[in-house]
């Protein structure tokens, strides 16, 4: 008995260390035969001469027994704060990264909705690593494969204490319950449990957190309720230069017993909020149409921008939008002739005139 | 044609050629209410696995599917023997005008889409039942049962207003 549980503790030991390394475990195959039909009067006969666009066609037979045994330990976490944190591995897939400009809409699929990560070597055993902050204490990565052996079994706790990199608490009538920003988990409560964990909560805006990453995460936590089936989740926060605010999260998924059958998605949120233009440098904020923040302990942002020593440079303004931008920025190319103007000379000058920055170049 | 369709908060039913969500009790559901009106379910070869590991892909199901054989094929099949085409990860977009009876079921949540249904194509329906249930892993889910609603194109005479050959009353 005990040496069985002791055999558990070791393999269970070597399948992380296995999977942090990169070797390939293969759970079970996950590529399917043709589908049956069904015989009987029901049935609908239907030529051979082309494949089924989208998931790959599936067998309807059952799936044959995973190779690895699950351990009994399954369920281990990294990096909680309950303990040293792993150093995260270098983010080659967000090197280069090409994310569209904020266009409306809350996320974007990225790469083809198909994750970076190897999707052949998960196998469908639970663990949970939440990697080491940066030098300037900003979350790096948090990666999981989530069963319902370490989802929430409870409420989630309070997890006021921890302030994320470029923290604010101001709040405008027109956000979603005021606070423009959240606390916002890279891997939610719902899927992992964690709390109060430092390594997994950036500052992320009422709508990125609702529109965005609720979305993704009730799809995966609801299939993984609903199935019992594992799901490998990674979330990459992008980050420029030294920005206290991350400019997005970057969401893999996908879901290991069906071979990304249900499951498949590569999607970056982006960290907005529509009528807001955010300084990601500092996480300071102000409303485009001049609503001053409600948080009274904080300086309106509107005012730091008039405090902050004037520079004289070249800008496209949106004379409609009483918006402006770089000359480089692809925000420009949108602009009707009729409303668009260069301008060159003081920047404040423009602030004075009512006029806001644009939130994807920063100008 | 009719079809049952699954959508979420943001009238989204697909996202990545995939469903949204799925639910064991939904779908028996689904099977029960076309099963009390003889009914039958056309499915792609997507949906007819996850009904077969759910046990639930019974004799009302026809699965069209096979080498070459397109995954919205079992719309038309559907609609050729007037039967329910079950709607998960097929654009029907191009279909729209042709349905006539839905059965819909609100998942209460939102969920990531990239296929939604218009609102302006909802507008078109009136809804006939609706109901409550709770789901295997949703707490609280709703049924919907719609028609299109068809508007009269030609003026019918108001006897009040004159009679067929104009004369006054």
């Amino acid at each position: 008995m005990i040496r069985n549980r002791i055999l558990s503790i070791i393999s269970a030991v070597v399948l992380i260390l296995a999977l942090t390394a990169g070797i390939a475990f293969r759970a079970f195959s996950s590529r399917d035969p043709e589908p049956e039909m069904l015989d009987g009067p029901g049935s609908v006969v239907m030529p051979e001469d082309s494949q089924p666009q989208g998931p790959e066609e599936p067998e309807i037979t059952e799936p044959q027994s995973p190779v690895i045994a699950i351990p009994e330990s399954a369920g281990a976490a990294e990096g909680n704060g309950s303990g040293p944190a792993p150093q995260a591995p270098e983010l080659t897939w967000i090197e280069g990264l090409e994310i569209p400009e904020y266009s409306g809409q809350a996320y974007v699929a990225i790469n083809g909705n198909v994750p970076f990560f190897d999707t052949e070597a998960i196998a469908p055993v639970s663990y949970e690593i939440y990697y080491q902050l940066d030098d300037l204490g900003r979350c790096t990565l948090a990666d999981a494969v989530v069963g319902q052996d370490i989802m929430a079994s409870g409420k989630r706790g309070s997890i006021s204490e921890i302030k994320p990199t470029g923290w604010h608490t101001e709040r405008y009538s027109f956000v979603d319950g005021e606070a423009l920003y959240n606390r916002c988990h890279l891997i939610a409560h719902y899927l992992t449990g964690e709390d109060a964990n430092p390594r997994n909560l950036v500052t992320g805006t009422r709508y990125m957190n609702t529109a965005g990453m609720n979305a993704l995460e009730n799809m995966v936590g609801d299939y993984i309720k609903e199935t019992g089936n594992h799901v490998r989740y990674r979330v990459t926060p992008v980050w420029t230069g030294d920005n206290l605010i991350c400019d997005g999260l970057l969401v893999e998924a996908w879901s290991v017993e069906d071979g990304g059958e249900d499951i498949c998605f590569c999607i970056y949120a982006y960290n907005v909020q529509p009528g807001i233009v955010i300084d990601y440098l500092t996480g300071d904020n102000y409303a485009t149409d001049g609503e001053k923040p409600k948080d009274q302990n904080s300086e309106p942002s509107y005012a730091k921008y008039l405090l902050e020593e004037d520079v004289t440079g070249t800008y496209v303004l949106n004379t409609k939008k009483k918006k402006f931008h770089r000359p480089d920025c692809q925000g420009v190319n949108d602009i009707a002739p009729e409303n668009r103007e260069e301008y060159t000379g003081s920047r404040n000058g423009l602030v004075e005139e009512g006029y806001v920055p644009c939130g994807g170049c920063n100008p | 044609m009719k079809i049952v369709i699954c959508i979420d908060e943001d009238l989204g039913y697909s996202f990545n050629k995939r469903r949204q969500s799925r639910d064991k009790k939904m779908r028996e559901h689904m099977l029960g209410v076309l099963r009390g009106e003889g009914a039958g379910l056309f499915v792609n070869a997507y949906s007819a696995k996850s009904l077969q590991s759910d046990g639930l892909l019974s004799g009302e199901v026809t699965v069209v599917s096979g080498p070459g054989v397109g995954e919205d094929e079992f719309l038309a099949a559907a609609e050729k023997e007037n039967g329910w085409a079950f709607v998960e990860n097929t654009d029907i977009t191009g279909y729209l005008d042709r349905i006539d009876e839905m059965i819909v079921y609100h998942w209460n949540r939102l969920y990531l889409s990239d296929l939604k249904l218009p609102a302006s194509f909802l507008k078109g329906f009136r809804t006939v039942t609706k109901e409550q249930f709770s789901g295997t892993s949703h707490d609280s889910m709703h049924y919907t049962r719609m028609v299109r609603i068809r508007r009269r194109t030609g003026r019918k005479n108001k006897g009040s207003r004159g009679t067929a050959n104009g004369e006054n009353r």
